[in-house]
């Protein structure tokens, strides 16, 4: 689990280019269509971004089982979504499955098309909680991934593997305005396919205090948990390799964000790493982040 | 990357009438542009820019420990296509890092 989500290269990047059209009252239909990540529309906690570690970002375990486009690349594909009924939104993408590498020199543009590169679906279902209930979303979600060449690894062949998700975001607290006080999310996300996949369960949770004092309504005070579970034959193949891990991970963060303006954001934060995959030994490590929008 | 920062920064030190509000009241560093950025949007134009600073340090345990700074840089531009001329609801929208 890198300690931020920002991990990349380092180079520079095209990273989403796509064309866009809405249709219907308050955008009610949405087609996208060019060069997209998926983690830009799927399994989006509100509450869990307010984490700085990777594990809590868009697409937790599915950044080491996917072959489709996620961050820091983006690569073709096609993406639909519909507000079926007022309380129902269902969101569908098929991208291709081989992004290419993150290196310097190609600058986000090696994605390439076609059977061999293979292609991986998503489907996602969001239903919003009754007015009468505490703000809420819960979200089903599966993927689908063709396999192809050249994934998980240089030249490995990958067979079809899929996906499926549960997420919940949901309001403890919220203030007169219906807006969260106290928010927690909770995420879990499997597949029962073992040879094919690198983790076979991810889970996280946590909870976000917005205004933990009453003299800073626009601070965010976060704690995290966030557990994975590597495959069997993953983990066989590491030791095959002579680069051992461990059975999973888990990791737990405490952030706290202090919003000075609408464009600077500061964010102390410490996290906790219990029984690390590569290293085996438990770490701490202190970060802070600053943000500033031009 | 640093040239682009300091046309940005200069067209943010220019603004005009925004400048009564509090600095850190207003949406972005860089205020309105003296309101170029409202005129861009206006033509279905939104340009941002977001620099994320992390300064980190592995306190204990794991592999190495140590500290490190690392900066991101996230650029881009949403537009309207229906505000240039084209049909309802067509847009386009680029970024990079």
């Amino acid at each position: 689990m890198a300690l931020s989500g920002w991990e990349a290269a380092d180079t520079f990047r095209l990273y989403n280019l796509y064309l866009r059209q809405a249709f219907g009252k308050d955008e009610r239909f949405v087609i996208k269509v060019g060069q997209i990540a998926a983690d830009t529309d799927f399994m989006i906690s509100r509450y869990g971004g307010t984490f700085l570690n990777a594990a809590f970002g868009d697409l937790p375990s599915q950044n080491l089982n996917l072959d489709a486009p996620v961050y820091p690349l983006a690569a073709g594909g096609v993406y639909a979504s519909a507000q079926i009924l007022p309380w129902l939104k269902g969101r569908i993408a098929g991208y291709t499955g081989d992004a290419g590498e993150d290196v310097a020199g190609n600058h986000g543009f090696e994605g390439k098309l076609g059977s061999n590169a293979g292609h991986t679906f998503f489907w996602e279902l969001a239903a919003a909680a009754p007015a009468s209930w505490l703000p809420a979303t819960y979200t089903l979600g599966y993927i689908y991934g063709t396999g192809g060449s050249d994934q998980l690894g240089p030249a490995a062949d990958r067979g079809h593997h899929y996906e499926i998700y549960l997420m919940v975001d949901q309001a403890l607290i919220a203030d007169d305005q219906g807006n969260p006080v106290l928010g927690a999310f909770a995420r879990i996300a499997g597949s029962t396919e073992d040879e094919t996949n690198v983790v076979n369960i991810y889970a996280d949770g946590g909870l976000a205090w917005f205004g933990p004092f009453p003299s800073r309504p626009n601070d965010v005070l976060g704690i995290a948990l966030s557990v994975l579970r590597f495959t069997e034959s993953f983990q066989s193949q590491q030791r095959a390799a002579g680069t051992p891990v461990g059975s999973g991970e888990t990791a737990l963060e405490v952030t706290y964000q202090l919003a000075i303006a609408p464009w600077l954001v500061i964010q102390p934060d410490a996290q906790f790493f219990f029984n690390p995959s590569v290293s085996r030994t438990d770490a701490q490590a202190l970060a802070c982040e600053v943000s500033v929008i031009f | 990357m640093a040239g682009l920062l300091s046309v940005l920064l200069m067209v943010g030190s220019a603004r005009g009438e925004d400048a009564a509000s509090g600095a850190l009241e207003q949406q972005t560093l860089t205020g309105n542009w003296g309101s170029v950025r409202p005129a861009l949007s206006e033509h279905g134009l939104k340009p941002y820019l977001t620099y994320t600073s992390m300064l980190w340090g592995n306190v204990n345990g794991g592999q190495a420990t140590g500290v490190q700074v690392n900066g991101y840089l996230d650029f881009g531009l949403d537009v309207d296509l229906a505000k240039l001329g084209f049909w309802q609801g067509f847009g386009a929208h680029a970024d990079f890092h």
